[in-house]
């Protein structure tokens, strides 16, 4: 589909140039669809610096339970049908939600392994890794602020 | 919450008194200070990190509804349609006793066995480093790719594993202890499994159930894996016993070869069977690949499998009948006869073409449409071909719709 990209600036040239009120909320939909959320990996405070791609996959995929500063890590994922949770591994460990959810079956009933906990929005994510040394997870660009660190942008 | 707030300004007040009372040496107190911040930052995680859960259980289930072409009986199917050939279900309880040691269970009942649940999984395991990990009692046997989650239909991308190569093993786990070892590299993990154990066990062979031991089991399994591309390769030695005689020394051999990049999946195994004496040996290989395309995977799969050993069995199907039918054979009404005899040779060839669909989380929908056929002189391995003087089938087609779910 051709969408023309409305940022505030066209809109406000639309709007000037006498353009129909229908035509700026259609803008303002289409902004805020195709505006592809930029997912960001966040740690509390205290957590380290910066993490590689394959360092936060090995803590999703349960590969790996330290961070690289030697805290004890506690992923945090998204309830699944979010979807931030979707672009997250979709950039980060590269499997569909179907087949992460088989890879952790075969974990689970192999005795190696249980899936990271989950929160349901990343408001709950973000004020959890906020107040747990140690915790990992994501949440959207836009919403980060001085209680998190960013720790990837995938 | 208020614990942790007030633990928080008690040390830190506590933190900044050691300040002031000793202004003289800066240094010193400073590493105070960083001590007492790793306390409250330690404090401060034990209070807002859930307390994992010291039992846990998991269930999987899975129908299945399945035919078949003719009545040879391949993966167990005949014309008639049945739901219990391949539904079952499984749950697994996880006991945390320490952070490093817990036992687990797992029951398994099977359509095909009555729903009656049988114990699969039985084990304590202790983790000595997070390197290392030993565990005793009941567990898988380790000679395939899957062997772990030979059951859980959920975490397969097939319907079920390849039967050339999965089907042909009667034996699925064993009691005896096993140790993993973890090598971790900057990318990818090498994990090395050394077992020991025996099992026993009843298996139909050649239309009979007898109890088959397995005695002095040894083995051990290497895999690696980066997450995309996984390579393994076990080994197994035993001595098997089937009721009187002497123990049969046996060797099983397995190379496996995995890779998934979130789209594409190629999986391929290939396994050697070395039994002393009459009973087959056989080589197997499997090739699958599928595709993912959102909630959708479409397979396919090719597979073989062949008796290496046809020369330790010297009667040939047509000799070894007539001398059971013969009053005055000294082979007369014993069937066991055709366990020396050319029927148990083997050659086969299986194409798979399915397809997994995800309906919704953890539930899968698989069809598959499997056909074997490339018997050559041989029976295919199939039962309707066991009991008869001449080759009755020499393909067979099997059809099936299953529900896989994991909770």
């Amino acid at each position: 589909m051709m969408t023309r990209m409305y940022t505030p600036l066209n809109l406000m040239q639309h709007f000037e140039g006498g353009y129909n009120v229908k035509y700026i909320l259609l803008g303002i939909l289409f902004s805020a669809s195709s505006a592809f959320a930029d997912v960001v990996v966040i740690t509390h405070p205290s957590g380290p610096d910066s993490m590689e791609n394959n360092q936060v996959r090995d803590l999703f995929i349960g590969r790996s339970k330290q961070l690289p500063n030697g805290q004890s890590a506690d992923p945090i994922d998204l309830d699944q049908g979010q979807p931030l949770r979707e672009e997250f591994h979709d950039k980060v460990t590269g499997r569909s939600q179907a087949q992460l959810n088989a890879f952790w079956s075969k974990q689970v009933f192999t005795g190696k392994g249980q899936p990271p906990r989950t929160l349901d929005s990343s408001a709950s994510v973000k004020s959890a890794v906020a107040s747990t040394p140690g915790a990992i997870g994501y949440i959207d660009a836009s919403e980060v602020d001085d209680s998190v660190k960013v720790v990837l942008t995938p | 919450m208020s614990f942790n707030r007030v633990t928080y300004y008690t040390l830190l007040s506590c933190a900044a008194g050691v300040v002031l009372a000793s202004g003289s040496a800066l240094a010193q107190d400073q590493d105070r200070i960083d001590k007492l911040e790793q306390q409250v930052q330690s404090l401060q995680q034990q209070v807002n990190k859930p307390i994992e859960n010291r039992v846990r259980f998991n269930g999987f289930f899975s129908v299945a509804y399945g035919a078949a072409s003719n009545d040879a009986g391949y993966i167990g199917y005949m014309k008639e349609g049945t739901f219990e050939n391949e539904s079952l279900f499984g749950l697994q309880g996880a006991f945390t006793i320490t952070d490093q040691t817990e036992v687990t269970m797992q029951l398994v009942g099977r359509g095909n066995e009555n729903w009656e649940p049988s114990l699969e999984w039985a084990y304590i395991s202790h983790s000595f480093s997070s390197d290392f990990k030993a565990r005793a009692g009941k567990m898988r046997l380790p000679l395939f790719m899957y062997s772990d989650s030979l059951e859980v239909g959920y975490a397969q991308p097939w319907l079920r594993p390849p039967e050339e190569i999965y089907g042909a093993i009667p034996v699925t786990s064993y009691t005896g202890i096993d140790g993993l070892y973890d090598i971790n590299f900057d990318m990818s993990t090498l994990t090395l499994q050394a077992f020991v154990g025996e099992s026993k066990e009843d298996i139909t062979q050649l239309g009979q159930v007898v109890e088959l031991e397995v005695n002095d089991l040894l083995g051990g399994s290497a895999t690696w894996t980066d997450f995309t591309w996984t390579l393994r390769g076990n080994v197994a030695v035993t001595d098997i016993n089937t009721g009187g005689g002497d123990d049969i020394p046996t060797e099983f051999y397995g190379l496996g070869f995995g890779y998934n990049n979130g789209r594409l999946q190629l999986l391929s195994e290939f396994t050697r069977l070395e039994i002393d004496g009459a009973t087959p040996d056989a080589d197997a290989a499997y090739f699958t690949a599928a595709y993912t395309f959102g909630s959708v995977t479409p397979y396919a799969t090719y597979s073989v499998r062949e008796s290496t050993d046809d020369d330790e069995r010297p009667y040939s199907r047509g000799f070894i009948f007539a001398a059971i039918t013969n009053p005055a054979s000294p082979f007369f009404g014993n069937s066991e006869a055709i366990a020396l005899s050319d029927v148990q040779n083997t050659e086969r060839s299986a194409y798979s073409l399915g397809l997994r669909w995800d309906v919704m989380s953890n539930v899968a929908l698989k069809f598959d449409v499997t056909r074997a056929s490339g018997f050559g002189d041989t029976g295919g391995g199939l039962s309707g071909n066991n009991f008869t003087p001449v080759v009755v089938y020499d393909d067979a087609d099997v059809y099936t719709i299953k529900l896989d779910a994991a909770f």
